[in-house]
């Protein structure tokens, strides 16, 4: 036996030295990766904020352009990652016009920087650019995780800019005790954080993330790599999703103060109390259709804070679809990718009911 | 591939040849090894067991990858991959001794309680082993020592602590030395430490609480031939229950309290190091931290308001023209 285990352990580590050699020649040296794939155009900026066009493609193209939302938490390009696994390419494919917002990285001098700014400043300025530019009176809005949570707010605030709401992974009702992120997010003095050091470091809520499956993410994923580490598509694909997860902006304090207190700690928004530069968000206010998509294994925006966006808004015209799959699935699995962008698209069309701005066409950057 | 950049490694060549003869160095003391007349037991003790090789050779990598100036993507993974692969490893070398002691087990024999708790004392002292490498030394109970024996191990328990504070207290962090200085008698860091430390203790028990766990499971494994599936399955094992254990841990009232603590011990920490810093900065030109806020609100009201003249601008062009579109006669 003993000898079986000799054996055993010189077979195991002249493997994994063979697999990792193999590792190291494909990888140490690649410097850096693509940030998104498909060709687009960035046609707006507004100071750390861009937006990217993209183009729709074939023959029936949807009259109201889509505007996505992304989350603050991480970067866009997750929808865009590769050539057979982008979200933003499908979407085109099916004739949606897309308009992408990059939220960019906050740095120190952006820690007073407010929610308020961000939807009443940012994200009304790029709606306000795209109905200029296509010449709608109104757009369709896809929000994704924090950005749904964003999307939803600002369809109640600017009912008349909005044509339809999506929302992918949307964290709505944060009264749980289940799901970690809230429990942990309750407890901290989110307060004192952000007097002490401004900006909340993405790494730190990256190791949040990790935190809730520590062996999982930090050990058996690299350790499964290890027998495809010889293989150079795998090893790319691995390094563009390391390089998306922890690619984790700096959250501008204020922002993150009213975020995590009004949402995570008091679920406002699910109360119907939530207030946003003075006014108070009725959820009752989104009377346009409502698509609520959503992971039912995703352990960081888990079914139940996601679900109940049908019963809180004003529209009767919601349609509510859960995947099998979990929080990155709902990007990159095989079952989304060919699922969502067709359900996505024929919902928005045969919702789009484009009305043409009177005045000026294009507008200016 | 667009927007990324495959450049050419010079050192490789030399990597390789330095990894031919480690392998040669390997291969000659393994045969002098196997014909030795030490105990298979003994192998594992020896340098070049597989064990201790694999050692070698992940430092050697690493050395060579540490002369690599620039710290693009592909070195930052493999170094996460290096690192869970060394973990892979001390379990393989811990597994090897548990087989090891489990075949001195003849299947149906009935055992008394004196060779069952000497079997399970066994065991525990090679996981404790193996947890000794994978999170440093086993802490001691009182806080004093309990931080000495933490300090300066490689992967501890209290490096996966600190690795929570450590983004938020990043500049603290950078200046060990003044901290320490200026710290001796603050009762912020004593605090501080007391709470990182009670921290790392309270991962360090709960990583053996999964032992326990994983020692129970391992009967599983009685009688099964040694080899590379068994392994597998006894890796998924131990991760699994770890796992388990860990978000049991993560779940409870203890972790979330403790956690808070910590991270609000961190803060108070931080904020006394800047009141400090900013009181220092007083007696030079250098701007301190309340003076940077300051600059950083005006900077971001007078781009507030921009923003707020742009678009009323905006509006009352859009006003304009709405006026000059109905007076124009149809």
């Amino acid at each position: 036996m003993a000898d079986n285990v000799m054996e055993v352990m010189m077979k195991e580590s002249a493997r994994i030295q063979q697999k990792l050699l193999k590792g190291f020649e494909n990888m140490i040296h690649i410097q850096d990766m693509e940030e998104g794939v498909t060709p687009r155009e960035v046609v707006y900026r507004e100071d750390k904020v861009q937006v990217f066009h993209f183009k729709p493609e074939g023959e029936s193209v949807c009259p109201v352009p889509l505007v996505i939302v992304y989350a603050l938490v991480n970067r866009q390009y997750m929808m865009d990652i590769q050539d057979n696994l982008s979200l933003f390419r499908k979407l085109i494919g099916q004739g949606l016009d897309l308009y992408v917002i990059d939220w960019g990285y906050p740095s120190k001098i952006d820690k007073y920087q407010t929610l308020e700014d961000y939807l009443d400043g940012y994200l009304n300025n790029v709606v306000d650019f795209v109905r200029e530019r296509t010449g709608n009176e109104k757009v369709n809005i896809l929000g994704v995780c924090q950005g749904g949570a964003f999307s939803t707010i600002y369809a109640a605030l600017y009912p008349e800019k909005v044509q339809n709401l999506v929302v992918m992974v949307a964290p709505i009702d944060l009264d749980t005790q289940d799901g970690l992120l809230q429990v942990w997010s309750k407890s901290f003095d989110v307060d004192l954080m952000v007097d002490t050091i401004g900006n909340v470091p993405g790494e730190f809520l990256n190791l949040g993330f990790l935190w809730l499956k520590p062996f999982q993410l930090v050990i058996d994923k690299y350790v499964g790599l290890i027998d495809r580490l010889d293989d150079p598509e795998t090893v790319k694909y691995f390094l563009r999703m390391e390089k998306w997860i922890f690619d984790s902006p700096d959250q501008a304090g204020e922002t993150f103060r009213k975020f995590v207190k009004d949402l995570f700690q008091q679920n406002l928004l699910c109360k119907g109390e939530f207030k946003l530069g003075g006014r108070k968000v009725d959820l009752k206010n989104i009377t346009m259709p409502v698509l609520n998509l959503f992971g039912e294994q995703d352990h960081l925006v888990p079914p139940y804070c996601s679900r109940p966006l049908a019963d809180l808004v004003g529209t009767k015209d919601v349609t509510t679809i859960a995947y099998p799959v979990g929080h990155i699935g709902m990007y990159v699995s095989s079952k989304a990718q060919k699922e969502m962008p067709p359900t996505v698209a024929n919902w928005l069309k045969e919702r789009a009911v484009s009305k043409k701005k009177k005045g000026p066409g294009k507008a200016k950057k | 591939m667009a927007g990324t950049t495959d450049k050419p490694n010079e050192w490789m060549a030399q990597w390789l040849k330095m990894q031919e003869s480690l392998m040669k160095e390997w291969a000659s003391s393994l045969g002098k090894m196997m014909k030795s007349s030490a105990p298979p037991e003994e192998w594992m003790k020896m340098p070049f067991s597989p064990g201790g090789l694999y050692e070698q050779w992940s430092r050697s990598l690493s050395d060579l990858d540490k002369k690599q100036e620039e710290e693009g993507v592909g070195r930052l993974v493999y170094n996460r991959i290096a690192s869970s692969s060394k973990v892979y490893m001390d379990l393989l070398n811990f597994w090897s001794k548990a087989t090891g002691t489990l075949k001195s087990v003849p299947v149906g024999r009935t055992f008394t309680m004196e060779e069952i708790s000497e079997l399970r004392n066994n065991w525990m002292k090679n996981y404790r082993e193996l947890m000794e490498t994978l999170w440093g030394k086993r802490p001691a109970s009182d806080e004093e020592s309990l931080a000495k024996t933490l300090e300066g191990t490689a992967l501890s328990a209290s490096d996966l602590t600190w690795s929570l504070v450590e983004p938020i207290l990043k500049n603290v962090a950078q200046m060990p030395d003044i901290v320490q200085k200026i710290s001796r008698g603050d009762t912020s860091a004593v605090r501080f430490n007391t709470a990182k430390n009670a921290f790392s203790a309270m991962l360090y028990k709960t990583g053996l609480k999964a032992a326990e766990k994983v020692y129970q499971r391992s009967s599983e494994f009685i009688g099964k031939e040694a080899s590379p599936e068994t392994f597998k399955a006894f890796y998924r094992l131990w991760w699994t229950i770890n796992e388990e254990t860990y978000h049991d841990l993560l779940s409870s009232d203890e972790f979330t309290t403790m956690a808070k603590e910590m991270i609000t011990r961190g803060l108070l920490f931080r904020k006394g190091f800047d009141e400090l810093t900013d009181h220092v900065l007083k007696f030079t030109n250098i701007p301190g931290k309340k003076d940077m806020d300051e600059i950083y609100k005006t900077i971001y009201e007078l781009k507030r308001e921009v923003r707020n003249q742009k678009r009323a601008i905006r509006d009352l062009e859009k006003q304009a023209a709405a006026k000059n579109r109905k007076k124009k006669p149809a």
